[in-house]
């Protein structure tokens, strides 16, 4: 059994979303949100980062991670919630021995990794193939299930 | 007090005594051996080689998380024909959050940082079958703005059917354990319920009248004291499900109480620094709310950065109607 758990993060949240192959079968097993409050002073912030991440991955045991890379940021904010927290995932990653796989925004566009028509947008397909799954199922959500999902693809 | 300053007992050098609990003296000490600031609890015992005298060192190596004080070593000894078992652990120069809520205002933020703290650990033990039975706090230990529990000393390995048998202070004990002496994952949540009931209305001493009430045995103590005036309604929610009378309307675990405390956006963190005068401190402003007496009339001025806002600040004819305002205003800007 592959368990690839696959997160995008924003400020004051971290989506993750778990996909799990049994006998073929890739399906969304579980996600969730982690809230943190954005105000804490940064070496708190990251302390606490680490935390929830560790929780969840103690909880969800995957093999495999995968991450949305942001490279491009044009405020603090960007800076501090959507890249700062993939080095705490980073650190987690190199402790358990897990390979972390990261995909920007960009390589997310094309149908083709996915095995889609090229022209298809991935992030338009994750609701037909893994459903909906309210409350908060929203583009960040599924960003989490998309990098999961190639990573799995790659793997 | 056993030990003197600069006495050596063993490998342990003692600094200064700190306090004293049920279990025995705390001092912090020096580990000569592995040159290591430390404290030291000594907990007098029968026989040191029993496996009870290092139960409390046990059960924290099983629950060894960034969340609770980390025990070094557990020494045996023994001094002056006293058997003790000599728990070493992490020293925390800021003590307990008991002894901060001495010192300082604890502010909402603050309040709730320690309780996701506490209910993070307490996820982990209770996952390796591992009730604390004592969550106060005085076992709240405090260091760089977070909190880690502390005194496994009465934690029980859960048995099936997850009950252990009672333990516990009889404030932070939930009603059923009043009764029946069986403590359970929901008591460890009650006792956790009362511990942020306590911290965000800043309860420095429990009135004695209420320590030996019956609102402490059928669990309406909440109810019968009330929250401060500034507490939204969004954190006596949490509170109230916590402290629930009825264990099975409590969190089923830590994780959920944990969840719905990090949901908890504060906005205006406000710190009481004075009389009737409250401040918060966001990004680059300061805000400030006070109430200020002028011809027997009574002012809530609301600043920001020292410039008044006039849509903030009310007159009154009494001060208890002035100050009435001002709680509402605090509780009405405290969360998002
Ligand atoms: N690791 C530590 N670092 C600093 N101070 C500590 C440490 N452990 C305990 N203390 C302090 O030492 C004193 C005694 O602590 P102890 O845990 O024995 O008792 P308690 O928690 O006050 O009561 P109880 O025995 O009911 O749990 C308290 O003031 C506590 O804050």
């Amino acid at each position: 059994m592959t368990g690839v758990l696959g997160f995008s993060f924003q400020k004051a949240k971290i989506r993750y979303s778990l996909l799990v192959e049994e006998d073929g079968n890739l399906t969304l097993a579980s996600k969730g949100k982690i809230d943190y409050d954005a105000d804490l002073e940064l070496p708190n912030l990251a302390d606490r980062w680490s935390l929830s991440l560790n929780e969840i991955l103690d909880e969800t045991k995957p093999n495999l991670l995968a991450a949305l890379q942001v490279y491009d940021s044009d405020t603090l904010d960007t800076a501090k919630f959507q890249i700062m927290p993939l080095t705490s995932l980073a650190n987690i990653a190199f402790n358990r021995n897990l390979k972390l796989q990261l995909y920007t925004g960009q390589s997310l566009r094309s149908g083709k990794p996915f095995g889609l028509d090229p022209k298809t947008r991935p992030i338009n397909e994750v609701d037909n193939i893994f459903g909906s799954h309210p409350p908060y199922w929203d583009d960040f959500q599924r960003k989490s299930v998309l990098v999961a999902w190639r990573a799995y693809r790659e793997a | 007090m056993i030990f003197q300053p600069g006495q050596i007992i063993n490998n342990l050098k003692i600094e200064r005594y700190t306090g004293s609990g049920a279990f025995g003296e705390v001092y912090e000490a020096t580990d000569l051996v592995m040159n290591r600031h430390c404290a030291v609890k000594f907990v007098p015992n029968q026989n040191p080689n029993q496996f009870d005298a290092h139960k409390e060192g046990q059960f924290l190596h099983l629950c060894r998380h960034s969340r609770v004080v980390e025990v070094y070593d557990v020494h045996p000894l023994s001094y002056a024909g006293q058997a003790y078992a000599a728990i070493e652990m992490e020293f925390f120069p800021e003590g307990s959050a008991e002894a901060y809520l001495e010192r300082s205002y604890v502010t909402a933020r603050q309040a709730i940082r320690w309780c996701i703290d506490i209910l993070f650990s307490l996820e982990h033990s209770h996952a390796n079958g591992v009730l604390h039975r004592d969550i106060k706090p005085g076992n709240i230990m405090i260091s760089n703005g977070t909190a880690k529990l502390s005194d496994f000393g009465l934690a029980t390995v859960v048995p099936q059917g997850g009950i252990g048998s009672g333990a516990g202070t009889p404030l932070y004990a939930a009603p059923e354990l009043h009764l029946n002496n069986e403590t359970t994952i929901a008591t460890d949540i009650y006792s956790v319920g009362m511990t942020l009931f306590e911290l965000i209305n800043n309860i420095r001493v429990w009135r004695d009248s209420l320590l030996i009430s019956t609102v402490i045995f059928n669990g309406s103590l909440i109810k019968k004291l009330g929250y401060h005036e500034i507490i939204p309604k969004k954190i006596q929610r949490i509170c109230n499900i916590a402290c629930n009378k009825n264990a099975s309307k409590r969190y089923a675990s830590a994780r959920l109480m944990r969840k719905s405390l990090e949901a908890i956006k504060i906005d205006l963190n406000w710190e009481l620094v004075g009389n009737d005068k409250w401040k918060s401190i966001k990004g680059s402003k300061r805000h400030q709310i006070e109430i200020e007496e002028r011809k027997s009339k009574f002012e809530t001025v609301y600043k920001v950065n020292e410039r008044r806002d006039n849509s903030l600040c009310f007159v009154f004819s009494n001060k208890n109607d002035a100050r009435k305002k001002l709680y509402e205003i605090i509780n009405q800007t405290l969360v998002k």
